[in-house]
């Protein structure tokens, strides 16, 4: 069993095969070895942990990724948004929560959540305008209606030539 | 370059009009303190990629600065509290907080144009889109979405503009401009190339003082914005591109004409570089060309195969409801059925306009399917009453109904009208067919009492029977003839066809009401048929059809014009009968009819039977009083020997067998038929031939021409000297003289009376 404490202070106690989906931990408890000392996530609060923990628990046993298949992966899995059914009811939470589960999935290296995070996140995205994707993620428009005419006419992409 | 995962760094955010107050903004900035310091570092090199104008710049920068400041409490005791209370407030956008890595890792899953809309959403974002770092985003999308590389004068980002943004027209703004132009680089409407498109034989007129040479250092396009006036192969050149190379040009002549070194050398020298960059442009434009034509093709494939599978859906969701595919056919045409994949909301939009004609199609069906059957059935039932009526003695036949009016009869009709499902064939017809004679005898019965009962309306029972109606009666009934019903049998019994749309006789263009039925046998042997307009749309196709039941009228008009003929011949209007007119073979002039030289050379007013003369008159009108002239013996003589109309027409049949059964003939063809199969060398009539005088009455109006004008004698009518016979009784100190519609007018005219009555208001004074 490992002891894990959250950034406000709360502790949870759950199965090595379990957190070891996180390659942070996993790396973590290989280096220490054997140890009944609590592993501290500064960056992750309790909540986000619970959730980080069912989304473990649930793929549990599954093969992590390798190096090598990641790469021979990486161009379908790119290009491709679609998120199993299971995934997609875990990750039907308010906006915060998406950001900060991705986050979290980012810091413990956990790349599937986090690959199910950014495609939910591409999947918001997709066919929406401009006006509409501002909407979604409270962006605020800092262009000057000039720069926003000149946006269109789309002439000043030198810098990338 | 897309920064490492632990290494994130975040694009600078900026703060919305509508923040909160500055001490919340850094509370909620404080979540993730430990990478903003990555953050803002990151935000400022990313900034100083960028050619951003530098207001907004220093906008971005200021807020991002104030924010740092507060970044130095993060060991706050009161962080955990305000995180939380922070939740569900996103006055801020929680993507621009997300670092680097991670948003290149979201860029990475869309396609170009979403990238485009995220580009164009906030500077933050577009700095970062627009950094060198994520040309290998755009570059991947292009590759995942198979575009054509970009040609060497233009970024990814900006070629994905040109590709995959939008479809408006980039100068206008028009919606649904497919059609990109690889030679000019545009995605333009057709309004807007004509407006901006110079073709090569206008430029001098627009650059005067300019070399058509410059052309050649310009990107054209062999397809202008008319579609005709212009040959194939010219060149179109996008203005504001003339102008900016007539302005470039401009710099190089300049130069020139100061004598600055090596001008013209440079001005060598990009000529050359231009002509260069056109060829690669127009090979570069041919490629994608072909990578458009292959994606519009993809494209029209995939939206066929695409909607075919929504069609099936639907119909197969309309399968599973028990509609037939016969009837599903209905909606196989309609818009909502073609396009994008079936979805469980479309479903529920389109089924309520899509299933009505689903049903008015299975309800239409069902109803033909009926149709045919009851048709079916009534040919069954044809086959039989027809060798029925072989075996009878053809001039009962007049007295047998139509198949069709058997049908209607209640027993057979409760055959005929059984359940789809029952099975009815000639065998369900038996106990019918033994029935047949009780059926038709009340049928008739019935008939006789409705037109006994109509001519009782308008004119009284004759008190004595006529003494000889049996003896001449024309055809022989088959039914018993009361004694009431020898009214029936009148001249003055004259009936006519009350069915609005009844055509019969419609070959004559005549009017089915306007011929007269004369008696029982007229009467029944009408029956009214009118165009059948159930099973077609054309009414040229259409084909007479029997209306049932046929309905017959008592012919006032009829009526009172037998009683004229029969009062000019001396006989009784309340007792001569039909037969008796016959036998009498009187024939009679016709007043209104103006003598004149017909086309056969013959000059003369035609002559009518008595039958015929009634069914004249209404080609003068309705309205029209007619007096009629009565031929002696000898001429009547004299013009039955030049004309029998009646033996002219196909309306006679053999008594004596039943070959002319549905296929009369005339007199002459019966006649030899008598006497070849018969050997009835004199035979008479009606029990060896007669004729159907329905039949006969389609012929009724043909004209018996006479050689010369009449001459007035004591008993013609005077129709040159007298033909304004009658005078007004109320002038009566005048003199003047009227023809019958004359002094009717006269009398509703001068003295307001709209019936006037002879004797009283006028009077005939001249014969």
């Amino acid at each position: 069993m490992v002891l894990l404490v959250t950034s406000d202070n709360e502790q949870f106690t759950t199965e090595k095969d379990i957190v070891e989906r996180s390659v942070l931990i996993k790396n973590m408890l290989e280096d220490v070895g054997e140890s009944d000392q609590p592993i501290p996530l500064p960056n992750v609060s309790s909540s986000v942990l619970k959730k980080v923990l069912e989304y473990c628990e649930h793929h549990r046993g599954e093969p992590l990724p390798t190096a090598d298949s990641e790469q021979s992966q990486d161009e379908t899995r790119k290009r491709t948004t679609d998120i199993s059914e299971w995934d997609q009811k875990f990750i039907t939470v308010d906006q915060e929560m998406l950001f900060e589960i991705i986050l979290a999935a980012n810091y413990l290296d956990i790349k599937s959540l986090l690959d199910v995070g950014c495609k939910t996140v591409a999947n918001m995205i997709k066919g929406k305008t401009p006006e509409e994707i501002r909407k979604l993620f409270n962006i605020v428009n800092d262009f000057t209606p000039e720069e926003e005419a000149q946006i269109k006419k789309e002439n000043e992409w030198a810098e990338d030539r | 370059m897309v920064a490492t995962r632990r290494q994130s760094g975040r694009v600078s955010a900026p703060v919305p009009e509508d923040a909160p107050d500055a001490k919340d903004v850094e509370d909620e900035e404080s979540e993730l303190s430990d990478l903003e310091d990555d953050a803002s570092m990151a935000g400022s090199a990313s900034e100083s990629e960028s050619d951003w104008e530098s207001g907004a710049h220093r906008k971005v920068r200021g807020k991002a600065s104030a924010k740092r400041a507060k970044v130095s409490s993060k060991s706050s005791p009161s962080k955990v509290q305000i995180t939380k209370a922070s939740r569900g407030r996103r006055s801020l956008s929680l993507l621009l907080t997300m670092p680097m890595d991670i948003l290149f890792e979201i860029f990475g899953l869309l396609p170009p144009k979403d990238l485009v809309s995220l580009s164009r959403t906030s500077k933050p974002l577009r700095q970062t889109l627009m950094s060198r770092n994520a040309i290998t985003v755009w570059k991947a999308a292009r590759e995942s979405a198979e575009g054509p590389d970009p040609p060497h004068d233009f970024s990814e980002p900006q070629w994905a503009v040109l590709l995959f943004a939008g479809t408006n027209c980039q100068v206008c703004g028009a919606k649904g401009i497919l059609n990109i132009d690889f030679f000019i680089r545009r995605r333009v409407c057709i309004a807007c190339k004509k407006k901006n498109l110079v073709v090569t034989s206008k430029f001098p007129r627009l650059y005067p003082d300019y070399d058509r040479a410059i052309l050649d250092l310009i990107q054209y396009t062999n397809v202008g914005g008319w579609g005709h006036g212009i040959a194939s192969k010219s060149k179109f050149y996008w203005q504001s591109d003339i102008d900016d190379m007539v302005k470039e040009w401009g710099v190089f002549q300049k130069s020139i004409h100061m004598r600055a070194p090596g001008a013209k050398q440079k001005l060598e020298e990009f000529r050359e570089e231009r002509i260069k960059a056109i060829q690669l442009i127009v090979q570069h434009a041919e490629t994608c060309q072909k990578w458009y034509d292959n994606l519009s093709r993809k494209r029209l494939t995939d939206n066929q195969e695409t909607s075919k599978k929504r069609a099936e859906a639907i119909f197969s969701r309309f399968r599973e409801m028990g509609y037939l595919d016969a009837d599903i056919q209905a909606i196989a045409y309609e818009s909502q059925v073609s396009g994008g994949e079936l979805t469980e909301r479309g479903w529920v939009r389109i089924r309520p306009t899509l299933e009505p004609k689903i049903q008015e199609r299975r309800d239409r069906r069902v109803a033909e399917e009926r149709r045919r059957l009851v048709k079916d059935r009534v040919q069954f039932l044809k086959v039989l009453y027809t060798a029925h009526l072989k075996t009878l003695v053809p001039s009962q036949w007049l007295s047998y109904p139509t198949v069709e009016e058997l049908a209607d009869m209640v027993p057979v009709k409760q055959v005929i009208d059984a359940a789809s499902d029952i099975i009815i064939h000639g065998e369900s017809f038996k106990e019918v067919m033994v029935s047949l004679p009780t059926l038709v005898s009340a049928w008739n019965e019935n008939r006789r009492a409705l037109l006994t009962e109509k001519l009782a309306a308008v004119k009284p029972l004759p008190e004595v029977p006529p003494s000889h109606t049996d003896n001449l009666s024309v055809t022989a009934s088959s039914s018993a003839s009361p004694a009431t019903s020898d009214i029936l049998a009148l001249a003055t019994s004259v009936f006519q066809c009350g069915t609005a749309k009844c055509e019969v006789n419609n070959p004559q263009w005549t009017k089915c009401q306007d011929n007269p039925l004369f008696g029982w046998d007229g009467a029944i042997s009408h029956h009214c048929m009118a165009r059948d307009t159930t099973n077609s749309y054309f009414s040229f196709s259409l084909r007479l059809a029997p209306v049932v039941p046929s309905v017959i009228e008592v012919s006032s008009k009829g009526s009172a014009l037998a009683a004229d003929l029969v009062t000019l011949v001396k006989l009784d209007p309340t007792r001569a009968t039909i037969a008796t007119m016959d036998q009498r073979g009187d024939l009679f002039l016709c007043s209104e009819c103006v003598p004149d030289k017909q086309h056969d050379g013959l000059y003369g007013r035609p002559v009518f039977t008595w039958r015929s003369a009634i069914a004249h008159a209404t080609a003068h009108g309705q309205d029209k009083i007619i007096s009629w002239h009565v031929l002696t013996p000898s001429e009547v003589a004299n013009v039955k020997r030049s004309q029998d109309p009646v033996h002219r027409d196909y309306c006679w049949t053999c008594n004596h067998c039943t070959i002319h059964f549905d296929a009369w003939k005339t007199k002459a063809t019966v006649l030899e038929h008598l006497v070849a199969v018969h050997k009835i060398v004199q035979p008479t009539e009606p029990s060896d031939l007669f004729f159907i005088p329905e039949k006969r009455r389609s012929r009724a109006l043909l004209p018996i021409f006479i050689e010369r004008p009449p001459q007035p004698s004591g008993r013609q009518p005077n129709l040159n000297a007298s033909s304004k016979p009658f005078r007004c009784k109320r002038c009566p100190k005048s003199n003047r003289l009227f023809d019958i519609g004359g002094v009717q007018a006269h009398l509703r005219d001068k003295h307001k009376i709209a019936s006037p009555m002879q004797g009283q208001d006028w009077d005939r004074v001249v014969d």
